[in-house]
Protein backbone atom coordinates (compact mmCIF):
# COMPACT_ATOMS: atom_id res chain seq x y z
CA UNK A 1 0.00 0.00 0.00
CA UNK A 2 1.62 3.27 -0.84
CA UNK A 3 1.84 6.35 1.73
CA UNK A 4 -0.91 8.14 -0.14
CA UNK A 5 -3.14 5.25 -0.47
CA UNK A 6 -2.42 4.86 3.20
CA UNK A 7 -2.98 8.54 3.86
CA UNK A 8 -6.84 8.17 1.87
CA UNK A 9 -7.50 5.09 3.98
CA UNK A 10 -6.95 7.25 7.06
CA UNK A 11 -9.19 10.73 5.55
CA UNK A 12 -12.02 8.19 5.17
CA UNK A 13 -11.40 6.74 8.54
CA UNK A 14 -11.63 10.76 9.50
CA UNK A 15 -14.46 11.60 7.19
CA UNK A 16 -16.56 8.89 9.18
CA UNK A 17 -15.54 9.25 12.80
CA UNK A 18 -15.17 12.84 13.45
CA UNK A 19 -19.45 13.43 12.25
CA UNK A 20 -20.06 10.67 14.80
CA UNK A 21 -17.75 12.22 17.29
CA UNK A 22 -19.28 15.53 17.17
CA UNK A 23 -22.81 14.19 17.11
CA UNK A 24 -21.89 12.42 20.43
CA UNK A 25 -20.36 15.51 21.96
CA UNK A 26 -24.01 17.40 21.30
CA UNK A 27 -26.54 14.91 21.64
CA UNK A 28 -25.25 11.93 23.79
CA UNK A 29 -23.07 13.74 26.21
CA UNK A 30 -24.53 15.43 29.05
CA UNK A 31 -24.68 18.98 30.40
CA UNK A 32 -22.11 19.44 32.86
CA UNK A 33 -23.54 21.37 35.97
CA UNK A 34 -21.33 23.97 36.33
CA UNK A 35 -20.24 25.11 33.27
CA UNK A 36 -22.87 24.07 31.40
CA UNK A 37 -22.76 23.81 27.41
CA UNK A 38 -19.08 25.37 27.29
CA UNK A 39 -17.43 22.32 28.92
CA UNK A 40 -18.43 20.64 25.67
CA UNK A 41 -14.95 22.60 24.11
CA UNK A 42 -12.82 19.90 26.44
CA UNK A 43 -13.75 16.91 24.06
CA UNK A 44 -11.60 18.73 21.51
CA UNK A 45 -9.41 20.58 23.58
CA UNK A 46 -7.60 17.13 24.90
CA UNK A 47 -7.72 15.23 22.07
CA UNK A 48 -5.81 18.32 20.39
CA UNK A 49 -3.44 18.69 23.28
CA UNK A 50 -2.82 14.92 23.16
CA UNK A 51 -1.83 14.64 19.74
CA UNK A 52 0.11 17.58 20.23
CA UNK A 53 2.40 16.29 22.56
CA UNK A 54 2.33 13.01 20.20
CA UNK A 55 3.96 15.30 17.50
CA UNK A 56 6.34 16.89 19.66
CA UNK A 57 6.95 13.29 20.83
CA UNK A 58 7.16 11.82 17.33
CA UNK A 59 9.60 14.72 16.55
CA UNK A 60 11.93 14.14 19.61
CA UNK A 61 12.65 10.42 18.35
CA UNK A 62 12.88 11.35 14.63
CA UNK A 63 15.52 14.42 16.04
CA UNK A 64 17.69 11.66 17.70
CA UNK A 65 17.29 9.07 14.82
CA UNK A 66 18.23 12.13 12.43
CA UNK A 67 21.57 12.59 14.40
CA UNK A 68 22.43 8.97 14.65
CA UNK A 69 21.48 7.85 10.90
CA UNK A 70 21.87 11.59 8.92
CA UNK A 71 18.66 10.21 6.61
CA UNK A 72 16.92 12.36 5.15
CA UNK A 73 13.32 10.38 5.78
CA UNK A 74 14.28 10.89 9.62
CA UNK A 75 14.16 15.17 8.79
CA UNK A 76 11.07 14.64 6.84
CA UNK A 77 9.64 13.17 10.00
CA UNK A 78 10.97 15.80 12.00
CA UNK A 79 9.44 18.73 9.58
CA UNK A 80 5.98 17.01 9.26
CA UNK A 81 5.40 16.12 13.21
CA UNK A 82 6.32 19.69 14.38
CA UNK A 83 4.60 21.71 11.96
CA UNK A 84 1.68 19.58 13.31
CA UNK A 85 2.39 19.78 16.80
CA UNK A 86 2.68 24.10 16.23
CA UNK A 87 -0.88 23.99 14.76
CA UNK A 88 -2.70 21.86 17.32
CA UNK A 89 -0.82 23.18 19.68
CA UNK A 90 -2.18 26.95 18.72
CA UNK A 91 -5.57 25.43 18.55
CA UNK A 92 -5.52 24.31 21.89
CA UNK A 93 -4.11 27.39 23.45
CA UNK A 94 -7.15 29.40 21.25
CA UNK A 95 -9.61 27.06 22.55
CA UNK A 96 -8.05 26.59 26.39
CA UNK A 97 -8.71 31.06 26.01
CA UNK A 98 -12.49 30.55 24.74
CA UNK A 99 -13.41 27.99 27.23
CA UNK A 100 -11.42 30.27 30.23
CA UNK A 101 -12.91 33.41 29.31
CA UNK A 102 -16.90 32.17 30.62
CA UNK A 103 -14.64 29.79 33.65
CA UNK A 104 -11.92 32.39 35.00
CA UNK A 105 -13.38 35.14 34.06
CA UNK A 106 -10.53 35.39 31.74
CA UNK A 107 -8.78 34.63 28.43
CA UNK A 108 -5.41 34.23 29.62
CA UNK A 109 -3.95 33.87 33.38
CA UNK A 110 0.26 32.94 34.27
CA UNK A 111 -1.21 29.82 35.67
CA UNK A 112 1.52 27.12 35.31
CA UNK A 113 -0.27 24.85 32.81
CA UNK A 114 -1.03 28.10 30.58
CA UNK A 115 2.48 29.15 30.88
CA UNK A 116 4.41 25.92 30.08
CA UNK A 117 2.25 25.44 27.41
CA UNK A 118 2.76 29.06 25.80
CA UNK A 119 6.28 28.18 26.26
CA UNK A 120 6.20 25.12 24.17
CA UNK A 121 4.41 26.43 21.20
CA UNK A 122 6.86 29.20 21.44
CA UNK A 123 9.88 26.70 21.76
CA UNK A 124 7.91 24.57 18.82
CA UNK A 125 7.24 27.61 16.97
CA UNK A 126 11.03 28.72 16.67
CA UNK A 127 11.88 25.22 15.53
CA UNK A 128 9.72 26.48 12.37
CA UNK A 129 11.31 29.68 11.98
CA UNK A 130 14.68 27.99 11.90
CA UNK A 131 14.23 25.88 9.44
CA UNK A 132 12.87 28.65 6.95
CA UNK A 133 16.04 30.61 8.10
CA UNK A 134 18.92 28.27 7.60
CA UNK A 135 19.11 27.26 3.51
CA UNK A 136 22.22 24.43 4.21
CA UNK A 137 19.91 21.23 4.40
CA UNK A 138 22.20 19.29 6.99
CA UNK A 139 23.09 22.24 8.75
CA UNK A 140 19.04 22.96 9.17
CA UNK A 141 18.48 19.51 9.68
CA UNK A 142 20.86 18.95 12.53
CA UNK A 143 19.91 22.07 14.08
CA UNK A 144 16.20 21.09 14.00
CA UNK A 145 16.92 17.65 15.92
CA UNK A 146 18.63 18.67 18.16
CA UNK A 147 16.15 22.10 19.04
CA UNK A 148 13.66 19.05 18.68
CA UNK A 149 15.41 17.15 21.54
CA UNK A 150 15.54 20.19 24.01
CA UNK A 151 12.13 21.38 23.57
CA UNK A 152 10.61 17.38 24.47
CA UNK A 153 11.72 18.38 27.76
CA UNK A 154 8.91 21.21 28.33
CA UNK A 155 6.58 18.21 27.29
CA UNK A 156 6.16 16.17 30.61
CA UNK A 157 6.66 19.52 32.35
CA UNK A 158 3.24 20.78 30.47
CA UNK A 159 1.94 17.17 31.63
CA UNK A 160 2.73 17.43 35.19
CA UNK A 161 2.69 21.40 35.76
CA UNK A 162 -0.93 21.17 37.03
CA UNK A 163 -0.36 18.61 39.50
CA UNK A 164 3.03 19.95 40.69
CA UNK A 165 2.48 23.35 40.95
CA UNK A 166 -0.54 25.10 42.55
CA UNK A 167 -2.90 25.70 39.58
CA UNK A 168 -6.65 26.12 38.30
CA UNK A 169 -5.97 24.01 35.18
CA UNK A 170 -8.42 21.00 36.23
CA UNK A 171 -6.44 17.63 36.07
CA UNK A 172 -8.78 14.77 34.78
CA UNK A 173 -6.51 11.92 33.96
CA UNK A 174 -5.46 10.97 37.20
CA UNK A 175 -3.24 8.02 38.82
CA UNK A 176 -5.90 6.49 40.18
CA UNK A 177 -9.16 7.56 38.55
CA UNK A 178 -10.30 9.47 35.61
CA UNK A 179 -12.83 12.74 36.64
CA UNK A 180 -15.47 12.06 34.48
CA UNK A 181 -19.32 10.68 34.36
CA UNK A 182 -19.04 7.02 31.94
CA UNK A 183 -21.14 9.10 29.14
CA UNK A 184 -18.64 11.83 28.89
CA UNK A 185 -15.42 9.30 28.87
CA UNK A 186 -17.02 7.18 26.13
CA UNK A 187 -17.77 10.87 24.32
CA UNK A 188 -13.83 11.49 24.81
CA UNK A 189 -12.30 8.42 23.58
CA UNK A 190 -14.62 8.36 20.58
CA UNK A 191 -12.91 11.81 20.16
CA UNK A 192 -9.84 10.85 21.00
CA UNK A 193 -9.83 7.98 18.33
CA UNK A 194 -11.33 10.76 15.76
CA UNK A 195 -8.48 12.98 16.47
CA UNK A 196 -5.93 9.96 16.29
CA UNK A 197 -6.75 8.76 13.02
CA UNK A 198 -6.95 12.73 11.55
CA UNK A 199 -3.44 13.00 13.30
CA UNK A 200 -1.94 9.78 11.44
CA UNK A 201 -3.58 11.00 7.89
CA UNK A 202 -2.26 14.39 8.27
CA UNK A 203 1.14 13.02 9.46
CA UNK A 204 1.55 10.58 6.72
CA UNK A 205 0.40 13.04 3.96
CA UNK A 206 2.90 15.69 5.48
CA UNK A 207 5.72 13.05 5.27
CA UNK A 208 4.89 12.16 1.28
CA UNK A 209 5.01 16.30 0.76
CA UNK A 210 8.12 16.90 2.45
CA UNK A 211 9.76 14.36 0.47
CA UNK A 212 8.86 14.90 -2.43
CA UNK A 213 9.54 18.64 -2.10
CA UNK A 214 12.77 18.01 -1.60
CA UNK A 215 12.95 15.38 -4.26
CA UNK A 216 11.64 18.33 -6.34
CA UNK A 217 13.90 20.81 -5.25
CA UNK A 218 17.05 18.61 -5.70
CA UNK A 219 16.25 18.00 -9.56
CA UNK A 220 15.81 21.83 -9.60
CA UNK A 221 19.41 22.51 -8.10
CA UNK A 222 21.09 19.47 -8.41
CA UNK A 223 24.09 19.21 -6.12
CA UNK A 224 27.69 19.07 -7.84
CA UNK B 1 -22.89 33.83 26.75
CA UNK B 2 -21.37 30.28 27.29
CA UNK B 3 -23.06 29.00 23.87
CA UNK B 4 -21.29 31.57 22.41
CA UNK B 5 -18.12 30.74 23.37
CA UNK B 6 -18.56 27.23 22.52
CA UNK B 7 -19.40 27.77 19.05
CA UNK B 8 -16.19 30.47 18.55
CA UNK B 9 -14.60 27.48 20.21
CA UNK B 10 -15.40 24.59 17.54
CA UNK B 11 -15.50 27.70 14.53
CA UNK B 12 -11.74 28.09 15.83
CA UNK B 13 -10.87 24.42 15.82
CA UNK B 14 -12.28 23.87 11.82
CA UNK B 15 -10.99 26.72 10.32
CA UNK B 16 -8.07 26.08 11.86
CA UNK B 17 -7.64 22.68 10.70
CA UNK B 18 -9.20 22.96 7.42
CA UNK B 19 -7.23 25.89 6.77
CA UNK B 20 -4.08 23.71 7.48
CA UNK B 21 -5.02 21.47 5.09
CA UNK B 22 -6.15 23.80 2.30
CA UNK B 23 -2.27 25.20 2.86
CA UNK B 24 -1.20 21.71 2.34
CA UNK B 25 -3.11 21.11 -0.67
CA UNK B 26 -2.10 24.19 -2.88
CA UNK B 27 1.16 23.29 -1.63
CA UNK B 28 0.66 19.74 -3.18
CA UNK B 29 -0.96 21.39 -6.13
CA UNK B 30 2.42 23.78 -6.91
CA UNK B 31 4.62 20.72 -6.37
CA UNK B 32 2.82 19.07 -9.24
CA UNK B 33 3.52 22.09 -11.45
CA UNK B 34 7.10 22.16 -10.47
CA UNK B 35 7.31 18.44 -11.19
CA UNK B 36 5.24 18.79 -14.84
CA UNK B 37 7.90 22.04 -15.66
CA UNK B 38 10.65 18.98 -14.67
CA UNK B 39 9.44 16.94 -16.88
CA UNK B 40 8.99 18.85 -20.10
CA UNK B 41 12.77 20.11 -19.34
CA UNK B 42 13.73 16.56 -18.71
CA UNK B 43 12.06 15.76 -22.42
CA UNK B 44 13.34 19.02 -23.81
CA UNK B 45 16.64 18.02 -23.09
CA UNK B 46 16.39 14.16 -24.36
CA UNK B 47 15.15 15.36 -27.90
Amino acid sequence: MTTTNRSSLFAGATALLMPVAIGMIFFYAPLEKTMGSVQKIFYFHLPLAFSAFLSFFVAFVAGIMYLRTRRQIWDARLAASVEIGVVFTTLVLITGSLWGKPIWNTYWTWDPRLTTSLILWFIYASCLILRSAVEEEGKRATYCAVMAIVGFVDVPIVFFSARLWRSIHPVVIRSDSVGLESSMLITLLVCMVAMLTFWIGLYKFRVSLQLQEAAANELLNPKN
Amino acid sequence: MKDTFLIIAYMAIWIGLSGYLATLAYRQKKLSLRIEILNKRFKAEEE
